[in-house]
């Protein structure tokens, strides 16, 4: 179709001629655009962020975990939550049944409180090994973390975050003072710098103990909450996965994979499975975000009505110097897409500056790793978008304005 | 050059029916200036609308430039009156917020004159009725007679070879009146316009060579 430059001008005189109406009408867009933008862009980022996350922890670690996950409200199997143990650890490490492993991190739970003194706090608190220092990158900033040795004597010490120090300790030097947690007291060897936040944890308000001591002493367990296998590299976690599924199966003698008390994901899964979610999320926040756009349309196709009313001398004039049908249909019609592109692009600066502001707000006041990333996609789409309700709801009006008889049009009041 | 053969024009239906055209006959031939005259709801208006293709007439034949006009489709009439015809209103009908270039310049944009030829030919018009100095002036920033002369320069734009007046003094008073008589005149004369007018007044009708009077929706000799 040959687009008439006049055409344009005709409808982008008609717009700026009638200024406050053509911003209130395209307001509707504007926030739908606007919000859709934001989500995809929100969204888009807090899904990288996660899977940076996930990514720093190694993409050739596995998780395994106790239980599996139920598949059904009746499944019983998601109870067995005491299927992961030392011996199931000590097989995984054994490299005639699982080879290719480096090593494996066990994590605890441990529930409670710790006090020093007169203060009491509930941090996070966990058992692991000498591993996670390493894997989790945490060695601490003063002091220094528990090696195999402290793990395997079950030594009473803990490494605190940079929190739970200030918390109970005040100015006062934490490093060798003694804290408790349930009956037992453990000494601090370690104090861990500010960390903030990470997907996993909270190094701050954190307190790590050797898992053997949380068992032994303090939670009386004898499993693990979930271990974390390393493999030598991304290309032998699918073996392992599979060598670490056969070795427990036959630890536990189960012969169908459907009975399987134990779950093994991989960095993979995660991922996976949180592209899934967030995917859900971001579509049912989209959707919300289209019934204002299905509104916003509505208003664009009452004001054009309007619009082709106040205009109907106009209309009439121009078929008497010669306008076609079809000349008039279009001309509305490219006024109705500006109207929407126009409300599009306002939506598509404002929904990008808001992201923009929420990624400055959580990267500088949570200090979260959060990247912003001029949303393309969204705002190509939103684009795309409002463009195509002004053509479908600007037809109705333009072919009103289109097939008014001339005569009838020039009399007009 | 223009036809009618017993055209009739009926408005409404069943018991509303009103009948706006009787049957009306007549030729008018290139170069001619007619004036019409009649009381309203003599059907003066109405004829002059089917002559100008705005309007159909509900029975009989009519040809322009010796070719059945009756049984074209919307768009090709509107072609028609884009090549062939010239309008000016009562009303003068000038679009509001825009410029008399712009507004002199809205039939080109439905010919098929190329886009850079836009600016000269109504250039050329608007001096031709005596406004250049009045160029980027909006609607609202003139004179009713200046208006008409906009009016009149679009009108002219396309060098149609019939130009219709619908009262086109009807707004004005007297003095300005004369002058866009003396314009017409000068159109018909000069150049060699068809002109088909519509008028109330002896005096304007006066300027043309043969006056059309109505009554009743037929033509009353």
């Amino acid at each position: 179709m040959k687009l008439r430059t006049h055409t344009k001008i005709s409808a982008w005189k008609a717009l700026i001629t009638n200024k406050a109406r053509s911003a209130l009408t395209i307001l509707g867009i504007v926030i739908g655009i606007m919000s859709i933008i934001i989500v995809m862009a929100v969204g888009q980022g807090g899904q990288d962020l996660i899977l940076r996350e996930i990514e720093s922890l190694g993409s050739n670690t596995l998780r395994v975990a106790p239980g599996r996950e139920s598949q059904g409200p009746s499944d019983v199997n998601q109870f067995y939550l005491d299927s992961i143990g030392q011996k199931e650890v000590d097989a995984i490490l054994d490299s005639s049944r699982v080879p290719h492993v480096v090593d494996v991190m066990p994590f605890v739970v441990v529930p409670g409180s710790v006090s020093y003194k007169a203060e009491t706090m509930y941090p996070q608190m966990y058992g692991t090994n000498h591993v996670f220092e390493e894997q989790m990158d945490a060695s601490p900033n003063f002091g220094m973390f528990f090696d195999e040795d402290m793990v395997k004597t079950r030594e009473r010490v803990a490494v605190i975050g940079s929190d739970v120090q200030e918390e109970l300790f005040g100015d006062e030097d934490a490093l060798n003072k003694k804290i408790k947690i349930g009956d037992q007291k453990l000494r601090v060897i370690g104090v861990f710098g500010d960390k903030g936040q990470s997907l996993f944890m909270n190094f701050d308000k954190s307190v790590i103990v050797p898992h053997t001591v949380a068992m032994q002493y303090i939670t009386g367990q004898q499993h693990f909450n979930e271990i974390i296998v390393r493999a030598e590299s991304d290309e032998h976690v699918e073996q392992v996965r599979r060598d670490i599924q056969l070795t427990l199966r036959e630890l536990h003698d189960i012969e169908d994979p459907e009975d399987d008390d134990f779950q093994v994901n991989t960095q993979e899964d995660l991922m996976q499975m949180i592209g899934t979610i967030t995917g859900v999320l971001k579509a049912i926040l989209v959707s919300v975000a289209a019934i204002s756009l299905l509104v916003g349309g509505v208003g664009i196709m009452n004001i054009m009505l309007v619009s082709v009313t106040e205009r109907t001398r106009e209309i009439g004039l121009r078929k008497a110097v010669g306008a076609r049908q079809k000349d008039i249909l279009r001309q509305f019609l490219i006024e109705a897409v500006m109207l929407t592109a126009a409300g599009g692009a306002i939506g598509i600066a404002i929904g990008t500056l808001i992201t923009f502001l929420v990624s400055l707000g959580l990267s500088q006041g949570l200090n979260l790793d959060w990247q912003f990333a001029f949303p393309w996609g969204a705002a190509v789409l939103g684009l795309c978008v409002s463009a195509t309700i002004g053509l479908i709801f600007g037809y109705f009006p333009a072919r009103a304005a289109a097939k008014k008889h001339p005569i009838e049009a020039l009399r007009f009041e | 050059m223009i036809k009618l053969d017993n055209i009739t024009k009926v408005f409404g239906s069943g018991d509303n029916q009103t009948h706006a055209l009787r049957g009306v006959s007549l030729s008018i031939d290139k170069g001619e200036f007619v004036a019409i005259m009649g009381p309203s709801g003599s059907g003066k208006s109405t004829m002059l609308h089917i002559l100008g293709l705005l309007d159909f007439s509900t029975d009989g034949k009519q040809y322009l430039h010796d070719e059945l006009v009756t049984t074209l489709d919307e768009d090709t009439k509107a072609a028609l009156r884009n090549k062939n015809l010239g309008f000016v209103f009562q009303a003068f009908n000038l679009l509001p917020r825009t410029s008399v270039l712009e507004n002199v310049k809205l039939p080109l944009m439905y010919s098929d004159v190329p886009a850079k030829d836009w600016e000269a030919m109504a250039k050329k018009v608007i001096d031709q009725v005596g406004l250049s100095h009045r160029l980027e002036h909006e609607p609202s920033q003139l004179s009713g007679g200046e208006k008409q002369r906009v009016a009149i320069a679009r009108a002219l734009v396309l060098k149609p070879s019939i130009i219709f007046a619908d009262e086109p003094t009807g707004n004005l008073d007297s003095v300005t009146s004369g002058q866009i008589m003396d314009l017409f005149d000068d159109l018909h004369q000069t150049h060699g316009h068809t002109i088909i007018l519509i008028t109330h007044e002896n005096d304007i009708a006066a300027h043309a060579q043969r006056i059309i009077r109505m009554h009743d929706g037929n033509i009353a000799i």
